[in-house]
């Protein structure tokens, strides 16, 4: 096992498609790293360097010690695990997991038998070795595959999107089954995923990626509740985070954010101290931004500051939570709320939100106010 | 139906007929019940007008110029599939385009180099004629059977420590045996039937088997029984063949061979 480390790395394609714009990352030993992004967002990319099947046009990649950065695939001793599993479909189940084995190193046939059942046992694959790729099920192919980077106890372990060919179901099984792999054989790992979800709950800590560059590196929690920029903010939480464009006014005993743009209004009053940590002045342009879970459904008979009045369009039961959606100054807002609270489609409902859950973005969308209301949620542009 | 009728009926005829004496071949309507006999099988074996080595020669030129295209279009398709070179397009269109002229626009030239290499009249030659035809459509059917198989396999496997060489002999060719089944017999067919090329290039000990067939013709008319059986032999070997690949032919056609 071994750190992997990216220096400054970027991946031009046909000289002008730039996929991976000047990265750094540091992964240590053992770590379970999720880089995770839109499509396009070059993580599919930087992982396909780091096992050695695309040469970074610039930059260096180690694998612990070794600069690895032109060598082979092969060489690297890190083991892929990838989106359609990528099975060799004329072996047996038997013969995928061991052929890794039977290539990289002087095993010989018994030793490589007793390492492949080993693995099946540890996967529960045993009953289907002797079976090729085409008579298995989409969650037993996505276990042999695991096998195959298991068996060889590489460096690393690399895997791109590997969830996404199963239903929903066998893809939250697998997800566990794969972090309870890790956790047990403690091997570096780099995943690769669109999907925030695993992102969130299998990652020690997240890199976010966004038009080939690393928008974030933190942890699960950074990540949702700090996030670096407005970008993180949305991408991150499902429903996602409900943004509006507002104006800053400074009166006399509190700043409010405003926007009367539309029929129905945004009006949120801050205390001064706190636009004044911020470094909001009078006349400033950011975007306020508030989750789906933080929005509060008031009660008439509840008395609360900075509410606005809406009416819900659409509203969805899911079981456990309720989606209320609704419009706030032209754009489309979403509120969760627990099963208990249902609003109907042309309800008027006043909602409101804590001002610790309250998140400002600057124009560029940088975080100006992340979660809290202490000095440390504050991130005041540097002077 | 019809066409299979069409198709059929003069293959089974001349069966039938090679199985007959001279007197009942022509006999109409054709007698299809009747009392086989050997005797022409017998004379273009070992009688007054053996093909034997004339058979020989069939056989090595074809399967020669089928190992030749089978290994060049393999070798060469998995290239065009899989480097990612300028140009690509138009490379993959020259070597197609050699099959475009019709054949017997390079019998001349082709003709006069022989002459020149010395190689009219030789089994080599004929062989060198067949690959020159046949590797640029194996090159073209391999190639579509590589760009079937997902990248990922072989990524997979050069992950799990193979070379670029290791990934194909293991990995690449066995899932395009296929594209190797249908490339072979249309290889061979079209160098077991071909008598043009034949014709021109061989000398009296190199004819091979069609050119044979069609001399015996000119040897007084009087020889059907023995046409009727040589080529009854001529279509055996393919017809053969063709039945035990015939699985891949199909899945091969139509494509579509690996799926994930």
């Amino acid at each position: 096992m071994a750190s992997v480390t990216l220096d400054n790395v970027s991946k031009v394609f046909d000289e002008d498609i730039v996929a991976v714009d000047n990265i750094s990352l540091n992964i240590n030993d053992g770590e379970f790293v999720v880089i995770v992004g839109p499509s396009g967002s070059g993580k599919s990319t930087t992982l396909r360097m780091v096992a050695g099947l695309e040469t970074p046009s610039d930059g260096d990649i180690y694998i612990g010690s070794d600069n690895v950065t032109g060598g082979s695939a092969r060489t690297r001793d890190i083991a892929m695990v990838f989106q359609n599993y990528a099975l060799y479909p004329h072996m047996t189940v038997q013969e995928n997991i061991g052929f890794g084995l039977k290539l990289s190193t002087t095993l010989d046939q018994s030793e490589i038998d007793d390492r492949v059942n080993e693995v099946a046992d540890l996967l529960g694959i045993e009953p289907l070795l002797d079976k090729e790729p085409k008579e298995l099920s989409g969650g037993q192919q996505q276990r042999v595959a695991l096998g195959r980077a298991i068996v060889r106890y590489p460096e690393a372990f690399l895997f791109d999107e590997p969830l996404s060919n199963l239903d929903a179901k066998l893809r939250n099984e697998m997800r566990t089954e794969i972090k309870r792999l890790q956790q047990e054989l403690e091997v570096t790992s780099i995943y690769v995923t669109h999907n925030q979800a695993e992102a969130m709950t299998m990652a020690d800590r997240v890199v976010v990626m966004h038009e080939g560059q690393i928008q974030q590196v933190g942890t699960p929690e950074e990540i949702y509740e700090d996030p670096a920029n407005r970008f993180v903010a949305e991408f991150i939480g499902e429903p996602s985070m409900n943004c509006v464009a507002v104006d800053v006014e400074v009166g006399p005993d509190s700043v409010v954010l405003k926007n009367t743009r539309s029929e129905t209004d945004f009006e949120y009053r801050l205390p001064p101290e706190m636009a004044d940590h911020i470094g909001l002045a009078e006349g400033d342009s950011v975007t306020a931004g508030v989750r789906p879970e933080d929005i509060v459904f008031v009660n008439p008979e509840d008395d609360r500051k900075n509410t606005m009045g809406i009416e819900v369009n659409v509203f969805e039961p899911m079981g456990s939570d309720n989606y209320h959606y609704f419009s706030v100054a032209g754009q489309e807002w979403t509120g969760r709320t627990g099963s208990s609270k249902e609003y109907s489609a042309g309800e008027n409902v006043q909602i409101t939100f804590d001002l610790d859950d309250l998140y400002l973005f600057d124009e560029h969308g940088k975080t100006l106010k992340s979660k809290g209301v202490g000095v440390e949620a504050s991130h005041a542009p540097e002077a | 139906m019809l066409f299979a009728f069409w198709t059929l009926v003069p293959i089974v005829w001349m069966i039938l007929s090679s199985l007959k004496y001279q007197t009942g071949m022509f006999e109409m309507p054709p007698t299809i019940i009747f009392d086989p006999n050997l005797t022409n099988y017998h004379d273009v074996l070992v009688g007054d007008t053996p093909v034997v080595s004339n058979i020989t020669n069939s056989v090595i030129v074809a399967v020669a110029s089928t190992a030749v295209a089978t290994f060049f279009g393999a070798i060469g398709g998995y290239g065009l599939s899989r480097t990612d070179i300028s140009g690509k397009k138009h490379l993959a269109f020259w070597i197609i385009s050699t099959r475009m002229a019709p054949m017997a626009v390079v019998i001349v030239p082709l003709w006069f180099l022989f002459r020149y290499a010395d190689l009219l009249g030789t089994r080599v030659g004929l062989v060198i004629v067949y690959s020159t035809f046949n590797v640029p459509f194996a090159i073209w059917l391999m190639r579509s059977f590589f760009d079937e198989i997902p990248v990922s396999i072989e990524e997979a496997a050069i992950v799990d420590g193979a070379t670029r060489w290791e990934a194909f002999r293991y990995v690449s060719l066995p899932l395009a045996a296929p594209g190797l089944g249908a490339t072979a017999i249309i290889s061979l067919i079209f160098a077991w039937n071909d008598f043009l090329f034949a014709l021109v290039f061989t000398g009296q000990d190199t004819q091979t088997l069609p050119v044979a067939v069609a001399s015996m013709q000119s040897l007084g008319g009087l020889g059907w029984g023995t046409i009727f059986a040589s080529g009854t032999l001529v279509i055996i070997p393919v017809a053969v063949f063709g039945y035990i690949v015939r699985d891949y032919l199909v899945s091969g056609l139509s494509m579509g061979a690996v799926k994930e």
